[in-house]
């Protein structure tokens, strides 16, 4: 009886610190009239990009509907600083800078954007995805660089739809080319990401201090690497065309465009 | 007097044209278009953006779930409905049906009829499946409506997941081989005939399948 539980406790302490690795579903939250492309957090409230209707939407930290923005031309992945929401407007070609009351004015930028559909800010750095360009714009210390050329070699982008600034790097949704691609702030090409996860279409993109989380647009999938960009784990059920991924407070917060809501997942 | 009424008579004809040539720059045309497969918002944007180079175009809307796409333009100016299938086409989808309510209450119709094919009593009919490159559900209606337009084919289904076209045809009237290089023409990569680059290259990205 003492060898069972002997063998026992180290058995069940492996499966329970198994679970806890995981990402499980807590809950659902229907967004009844918004269908959600990207997703942001001020520290108070969540505000979600509507490209379908034109609409920006923010909630507190309970979903609970806050307020509507309207009139842009196509909002989609969105960033917060200081209290202000970055918009890229994919029809109007412009980022938007969306105040606390509701003031908005557009981002200076030199370059001629063509369809922009992600953006990131990060103290003084700015990054934007370019989509129809193939290409995406860093500014750092007031001086635009250019990254990426349309094709599918490495450094080189098929529509890319999403960016993420961490202290060291660039990530890119590199969408069609179904891969992340990683930059320093040269502009230089460090790695790839996911490249043999056979995705379609990978549009959103979140990096945390552990993990990369990529959505999987086509395939219903949130694909989850380390930070070595190997594959630890796949959620497949019950997603439903997933655009974008937020990763906040050891939650993580999943749009789904088709499904009209968003999915709210713990370790 | 004469003079009077001849200078009435000129001002009263000349504020009716320009009353008339204004209301008719202020009027506008009902364009409605259903193009098959619409479901990234990313392409759907994308056929927007390619309308909007028609300088004057207002109150674009796009339902995702049908596939409608709605938009009016200034009736001074009217749009044939070659060019707006023509729009369709270059942006990389298929107009399923294009209507055109005119300001005068006519209307320009214009639909993607696939007539069902009657099998005649001496077709050799003929059931196969083969590879398709694909990704979505614009690549589905892209393949499906190449091989049905073609003489011969009764019956076309693309599994998006396998990747197989199943198609049932007359063997008198057409082949495999042939059916692959219609598709391919379209855009999309067989087993046996590869698209050319350029027709791939403008595909909508959500249909650029991986082709290593």
């Amino acid at each position: 009886m003492r060898t069972y539980i002997i063998l026992i406790i180290p058995i069940l302490m492996f499966f329970s610190c198994q679970k806890k690795s995981e990402w499980v579903l807590e809950q659902t939250i229907d967004l009844k009239e918004v269908t959600p492309i990207g997703m942001a957090f001020d520290g108070n409230s969540f505000w979600v990009s509507d490209g379908d209707n034109n609409k920006i939407v923010s909630y507190s930290k309970d979903f609970i509907l806050k307020d509507t923005f309207q009139n842009f031309d196509r909002p989609m992945h969105i960033a917060i600083e200081n209290k202000k929401v970055f918009i890229p407007e994919y029809g109007a070609d412009i980022i938007t800078i969306l105040d606390q009351n509701g003031v908005k004015t557009t981002l200076d930028i030199t370059e001629n954007l063509d369809a922009p559909s992600g953006i990131d800010i990060n103290n003084n750095e700015i990054a934007i995805a370019d989509f129809y360009n193939h290409q995406v714009l860093f500014k750092k210390e007031n001086e635009w660089i250019k990254i990426g050329k349309k094709g599918k070699k490495a450094g080189e982008f098929h529509y890319p739809t999403d960016v993420q600034i961490t202290d060291e790097l660039i990530y890119v949704a590199d969408a069609y080319n179904n891969r992340i691609q990683t930059f320093n702030k040269k502009g230089e090409f460090i790695a790839t990401i996911g490249s043999e996860q056979k995705i379609n279409a990978l549009t959103g993109i979140c990096i945390t201090g552990e993990q990369i989380f990529a959505t999987d647009f086509e395939n219903n999938r949130i694909l989850i690497f380390n930070l070595d960009g190997e594959i630890t784990q796949v959620i497949e059920k019950g997603l439903n065309n997933p655009t974008d991924v937020l990763v906040i407070n050891h939650k993580m917060y999943i749009c789904n465009y088709k499904a009209k809501n968003i999915q709210v997942y713990q370790k | 007097m004469k003079y009077t009424i001849i200078i009435l008579i000129m001002s009263f004809c000349a504020s009716f044209q320009t009353t008339a040539f204004a209301q008719k720059k202020s009027e506008r045309d009902q364009y409605t278009i259903t193009v098959e497969g619409l479901g990234c918002p990313f392409c759907a944007y994308g056929l927007e953006k390619k309308f909007k180079e028609f300088k004057g175009i207002k109150h674009i809307k796009i339902e995702m779930e049908t596939g409608v796409f709605t938009f009016s333009f200034p009736a001074d100016k009217p749009l044939s409905v070659e060019q707006v299938k023509n729009q369709v086409e270059e942006a990389g989808y298929t107009a399923k049906s294009t209507v055109i309510k005119r300001t005068d209450g006519s209307i320009e119709k214009d639909e993607l009829i696939i007539e069902e094919k009657i099998v005649s009593e001496d077709a050799v009919v003929l059931k196969d499946d083969f590879f398709v490159a694909g990704n979505c559900n614009m690549c589905a209606a892209r393949i499906e409506k190449t091989a049905l337009k073609l003489n011969g084919v009764f019956k076309a289904k693309w599994n998006k997941k396998s990747k197989m076209l199943t198609v049932e045809f007359d063997e008198n009237s057409t082949t495999i081989s042939a059916i692959e290089k219609a598709i391919a023409k379209a855009g999309h990569d067989t087993s046996t005939a590869k698209a050319d680059d350029e027709i791939y290259n403008n595909l909508p990205p959500c249909c650029l399948y991986d082709r290593k």
